[in-house]
């Protein structure tokens, strides 16, 4: 494709063409992109609407009476069974790793609170300022698992998630408008599944092994803790914001809406970090946020159980980074916060 | 501003016009040094700061090697001055980390805050084309001064700023200085360069980074998955460094420049001489003419003395990557390689007769070539040690699937630059053939691009 000849060397001088020469070679090109347009038109418009009744299904056929929303820290942190023995409740645990703000706001408002069944509390994990942060974690492999609970019009999501990141409007335009690039997820997704589903035919594994054993020779608690807290570090390096100015342009607001309206009490879990756990003192525009955020809870009647200080979480129940160690980490955590959710529940507010 | 970026490519589109339009040299020149000042500014402001006293340095110093009767002090300044800035910005918390490691051996205690430096874009390939030119210069002594408009172009012309190649003045400087007219071959020859280097970039580097940086980041992988992670970064990094080096050139052939080729089938070296005139050519060939050859190069009188040259030239071409001591021990193995393969009468232009020879030269070629790369990536010394002592040879079946599913992963991802070479060996005269691998290149862009784009490796250094 490059302008060398047989021997790869650059050819010195090159010869003079006329635009339809160019042309030409273009159109061909245009004429594939137009092909493989209506080759992903066959496969329909991108939609989420499978996954998100499958997991209302799921929610209905479970019955909860407790869904804990979260992201990894929830998913290493607390056991599910435990934790249903200890507070005599049904559970639901949703921890999807490396989801934030964006994610949950779908999942509450298209999925638990639309949902047939709905729980009597929803347990959202968060921690530090990223609650209000709706732009954190939207881009590239987490855009894909926000995209699987959104509908097909998402204005909010469109304003407030999706303005910081450079082009991403340009971007979802061009998804609405020019269907293989709206359906390159799934048509990307579809490909590696029928490669990683081909491999394991020829390695004569079963199904999903390759996920599976991925996770567990190459999950977190294999990975150089050293290493991995510098690149958390590094990559979320970013100054604390002040809570009244960044509120109003967050999703905070809206997920609090949506439960009230669908009658589910909203309970926020701060939880502890690894640099809380070293000694390492917040900084004071931190505990400014975090007050300012306890008082904007406190007016909506809405409970935040916060475990950021809590002393019996200490450093040696850490694994990888913020990861909680699954032997002794999470047990502690679960008994930790079935207490304190039980305190919260029989107080008034 | 990454030139993998819609921002770039409407910024080039801007340029390409704004060029053509005008007809005269000078005022064409002045468009591309603003175009390449801005560029440069992009994330920094003080980013053409540094880019312009670098220029001031070499303009000044060719002035005095030029006009001066002793041309080797001036020489020496200069490149003194030059260096400057990229010991400060690249180097200096290297040498603090270290001073305060080897102190600590003797228990003393030194402070291990470092200064933290954003390195300015660029800096390490317009620092090396600045002392390329001072040499040439100071070789030449020739009367003829370029202008400090045409110097200031040569080393800021932004196609190639970020990361090379690193030209020469008779290369670039005459091209620069040339009046040209349109020629719709510039379209021709460069958009195709410019799509080919974001699929690499984007389809193939970006998504074989995601595994091999999972397994870079193990505390202690097994052989197996240290193999499979190695081999993918073999693949990154060529993907990752030819994707830049194309849209380099292709940009600057819609300028109607044409840059230095940086890259030639490297992994079909059959030596390490022959990897080297094969693989980052501007760099290899700049080490060579400015480092090696002046230190003597391989008509040293004694084989230990050639070793230390080669140490030297390949070690400071290590560090150059990067201020880590990695890099440097990168160096070293392939300045060890080279003085095996030199010692061995296998150097320089060897290559084997017969066709098993080719194939068994080719093979461990390609091993010692990965091998390099495993050093080259790791991420620290600690850490290689650590992996290297306690290397499990045994695997678990989750890792020897994992892994498994890991390389074909890789694989499926590497096979653009497969569809790439077809197309460049078979050298696609037909325009509808070319058509066909443009738009099939395209249609891979759109749906295997990683929505987050990564920086390019070389733009680190």
């Amino acid at each position: 494709m490059t302008a060398r000849n047989r021997s790869g060397r650059e050819e010195k001088k090159p010869r003079r063409r006329g635009v339809l020469g160019v042309t030409r070679t273009w159109l061909v090109a245009v004429a594939v992109l137009a092909a493989a347009t209506g080759a992903a038109l066959l496969f329909g418009a991108p939609n989420s609407s499978g996954t998100i009744q499958a997991k209302q299904r799921e929610i209905a056929s479970e019955q909860p009476e407790i869904i804990l929303l979260g992201n990894s820290m929830l998913g290493e942190g607390i056991d599910e069974g435990l934790f249903e023995k200890l507070t005599g409740l049904s559970t639901y645990k949703w921890a999807s790793g490396g989801s934030e703000t964006a994610y949950w706001y779908v999942a509450v408002k298209n999925v638990i609170a639309t949902c047939s069944y709905r729980p009597e509390c929803l347990l959202l994990f968060f921690r530090d300022a990223f609650l209000t942060d709706p732009t954190n974690r939207v881009a590239g492999k987490y855009r894909d698992l926000i995209e699987q609970w959104t509908l097909a019009e998402e204005p909010l999501l469109d304003r407030l998630a999706y303005q910081s990141e450079t082009g991403s409007r340009w971007a979802r335009a061009l998804e609405k408008a020019w269907p293989l690039y709206g359906s390159r997820r799934r048509l990307r997704n579809k490909a590696e599944g029928y490669l990683k589903a081909a491999m394991e035919a020829m390695l004569g594994v079963p199904s999903g092994q390759i996920a599976r054993a991925a996770d567990t020779a190459l999950g977190d608690s294999k990975l150089d803790p050293e290493r991995l807290n510098e690149l958390q570090g590094a990559a979320e390096e970013t100054s604390v914001p002040v809570f009244s100015e960044v509120v109003d342009r967050s999703l905070l607001p809206e997920i609090i809406r949506v439960t009230e309206d669908a009658g589910i009490q909203l309970i926020l879990v701060r939880v502890k970090r690894r640099s809380d756990a070293m000694g390492i003192p917040q900084e004071p525009e931190m505990v400014e946020y975090i007050d300012a955020l306890k008082a904007y809870l406190a007016e909506r009647r809405i409970r935040i159980l916060d475990f950021s200080d809590d002393l019996r979480i200490g450093i040696d129940l850490f694994a990888a980074g913020d990861h909680l160690d699954r032997g002794n980490g999470r047990p502690v955590f679960t008994r930790i916060l079935a207490e304190a959710l039980a305190a919260a529940r029989s107080s008034p507010e | 501003m990454s030139l993998t970026s819609l921002i770039y490519l409407g910024f080039l589109a801007c340029v390409v016009a704004l060029y053509w339009l005008v007809s005269r040299t000078r005022l064409r020149s002045w468009i591309l040094l603003l175009a390449s000042y801005s560029f440069c500014a992009y994330v920094h402001p003080w980013f053409a700061g540094i880019l312009f006293y670098s220029t001031l340095v070499v303009y000044g110093g060719a002035r005095s090697i030029g006009r001066s009767a002793r041309p080797t002090l001036y020489l020496g300044v200069a490149t003194t001055a030059l260096l400057a800035p990229l010991v400060a910005f690249k180097y200096l918390d290297l040498l603090g980390s270290t001073t305060g490691w080897f102190l600590g051996l003797f228990g003393a205690e030194m402070s291990s805050a470092t200064l933290g430096l954003v390195i300015p874009i660029g800096l390490s390939f317009y620092t090396l084309q600045g002392i390329g030119y001072l040499v040439d210069v100071y070789r030449t002594r020739s009367a003829r001064q370029e202008g400090l408009l045409s110097v200031a172009l040569f080393m800021a012309f932004f196609p190639r700023l970020a990361a090379g190649p690193i030209e020469r003045r008779d290369h670039l400087l005459p091209q620069l200085q040339a009046s040209r007219s349109w020629d719709w071959s510039h379209l021709e020859e460069g958009l195709p360069l410019i799509v080919v280097g974001l699929l690499k970039k984007l389809v193939v580097a970006d998504n074989i980074a995601m595994y091999v940086d999972r397994i870079f980041l193990l505390q202690q992988p097994s052989v197996w998955l240290l193999v499979v992670g190695s081999l993918g970064f073999t693949v990154q990094i060529l993907a990752d460094f030819s994707g830049y080096t194309d849209i380099a050139r292709g940009s600057a052939r819609l300028l109607g420049i044409d840059l230095f080729e940086n890259f030639r089938s490297p992994y079909r070296a059959v030596s390490p001489s022959d990897f080297w005139r094969r693989w980052h050519i501007s760099l290899s060939t700049w080490i060579r003419d400015y480092l090696y050859i002046p230190l003597g190069g391989s008509r040293v009188p004694s084989r230990a003395r050639f070793l230390l040259v080669l140490l030297v030239a390949m070690g400071l071409s290590g560090l150059w990557h990067g201020s880590g001591w990695t890099f440097l021990l990168w160096g070293f193995y392939h300045a060890v390689l080279l003085f095996a393969y030199h010692v061995s009468g296998r150097g320089g232009r060897w290559r084997p007769k017969t066709r098993i020879g080719m194939s068994l030269a080719w093979a461990l070629m390609m091993g010692f070539t990965v091998a390099g790369w495993f050093l080259f990536r790791s991420p620290s010394v600690s850490w290689l040690v650590r992996s290297l002592s306690h290397l499990t040879w045994g695997f678990s079946g989750a890792e020897w699937v994992a892994g498994a599913g890991y390389l074909g992963m890789m694989l499926f991802f590497a096979l653009p630059l497969v569809m790439v070479w077809v197309a460049d060996t078979l050298y696609l005269r037909a325009r509808w053939i070319r058509g066909l691998c443009l738009g099939a290149a395209i249609v891979l862009i759109v749906l295997f691009a990683q929505d987050a784009a990564q920086d390019f490796i070389y733009f680190r250094f």
